[in-house]
């Protein structure tokens, strides 16, 4: 998140947004595949974030410590 | 940014259908996969993966399949979920948050207090004190928040949590000890959880239940309800009713029918997890006058307000989506979910609940 409090609502992006399973549905999911012994299994994305494709032009500005050669550059996500 | 996990979902959605899973609509983080005999299910929460299925070679292949897209982890079988601690063996899953509530001991200070058997007091007057208010509300914000997210496996803490989240604005000096109380009572038990067992019809079965009027300031009732799925628990909750209720009766009537649609949802639920209800799910209710009034078609002077609830119940049982069944309340289920309870009211509820403490000495 890259001072993700400056934004916005319907000025600079869509929507915050983050898929999160309700914890009745684990349970239900769990009790199925307990009662019909099957296995379980656990997989982790590292860096979520980094996997999407934006659909808008983001920039960034320079991370502090990053020196650029001209003062007026910034970062294109 | 903001929408940084928003592009994340897309794309992974994107992959799962292109391995032609399907996106439930009775929750889009639930992905199925049925071709043949073979059944694959994953839930997603924004990174973590569990993934299901009666293939084990199918389960690899996926893995595999998933390896390839993203930079993913492979944690082996399930153990630690978003704090969940899970462990299996012949009786069934058990789940509890043994490691997240000695977190919250520790962090209030309470390692060396003395316990307290049952979490909130019977006769709690929390909405009237008029205590000081709190110097730093964002301690007790924080301390409620977190006894929230452990009503996930403690289900008896869930009409304890209700009370004092409605005080999360202006906590009082009061709110916050009954919320310490809550920690004292944890510490005798931190790693009590629910248990999922292995035998199990696939069956829903309710109980609801109502405390009428129970709220001093605006004499609203409260809903609660409990749901177990064969003998495994898997949805509770405890909420204040919108309207005000005219008699007990229609205060249960109401909480009927709010445990209705919760039914009907976890029936579509279990439908894209592959697990057919073709018989009526049963409701219980210690209420006689409520469950007459969702049997007889019949409107009474005293139902005509509540009119949308009735027909929405009636409809319920004459498609044979529930079944209706009176308890004594003594046997009710649900009870923990709308009072606070004593410790022999409490200790009997909790084997009956499928709660479980392999921590406690024997």
């Amino acid at each position: 998140m890259i001072l993700g409090n400056n934004q916005v609502e319907g000025l600079n992006y869509n929507e915050k947004f983050a898929h999160v399973a309700k914890m009745i549905i684990v349970h239900t999911f769990l009790a199925i595949a307990i009662a019909k012994s099957w296995e379980l299994h656990q997989m982790d994305v590292h860096n979520a974030f980094l996997h999407g494709d934006l659909e808008e032009e983001v920039y960034m500005k320079m991370p502090p410590g990053f020196r650029s050669p001209t003062l007026n550059q910034v970062c294109r996500l | 940014m903001r929408q940084a996990l928003r592009c994340w979902f897309a794309k992974l959605a994107g992959a799962l259908q292109q391995y032609r899973f399907q996106q439930s609509h009775s929750d889009y983080s639930l992905f199925t996969l049925h071709k043949g005999t073979l059944q694959l299910h994953i839930l997603v929460y924004v990174d973590d993966l569990i993934i299901s299925g009666n293939n084990s070679s199918a389960i690899h292949t996926f893995k595999h399949y998933s390896s390839t897209c993203f930079h993913m982890k492979d944690l082996g079988s399930l153990k630690y979920f978003l704090g969940i601690e899970v462990a299996r063996n012949s009786t069934g899953l058990f789940l509890c948050q043994r490691k997240y509530a000695l977190d919250i001991i520790s962090e209030v200070g309470m390692l060396g207090v003395k316990l307290v058997a049952f979490p909130l007091d019977q006769n709690h007057h929390l909405p009237l004190v008029d205590g000081p208010p709190l110097s730093d509300p964002d301690h007790y914000r924080r301390l409620v928040g977190r006894l929230i997210y452990l009503s996930v496996t403690r289900l008896k803490l869930s009409y304890c949590v209700h009370m004092l989240a409605q005080f999360m604005q202006h906590p009082r000096q009061e709110h916050w000890e009954a919320a310490l109380r809550i920690v004292r009572y944890l510490k005798g038990n931190p790693g009590q959880g629910i248990l999922l067992r292995v035998d199990c019809d696939l069956q829903l079965y309710a109980w609801c239940d109502s405390d009428w009027a129970s709220c001093p300031l605006t004499r609203r009732s409260i809903t609660g309800w409990f749901v177990l799925l064969g003998n495994s628990p898997i949805s509770w909750k405890t909420r204040k009713q919108h309207t005000v209720s005219r008699s007990s009766a229609e205060a249960e009537y109401r909480s009927m029918a709010t445990t209705t649609c919760e039914l009907i949802w976890l029936k579509t639920l279990l439908q894209s997890l592959g697990v057919a209800h073709p018989r009526p799910m049963k409701l219980y209710c210690d209420n006689q006058a409520a469950l007459h009034i969702a049997a007889n078609l019949v409107f009474h002077e005293r139902t005509k307000h509540i009119e949308i609830d009735c027909h929405f119940i009636r409809n319920a049982i004459l498609k044979g989506n529930i079944t209706t069944k009176y308890v004594p309340t003594h046997a009710q289920l649900a009870n923990i979910f709308t009072k606070a309870l004593g410790k022999k009211q409490f200790e009997y509820f909790l084997s009956k609940l499928g709660i479980r403490n392999p921590y406690a000495p024997t």
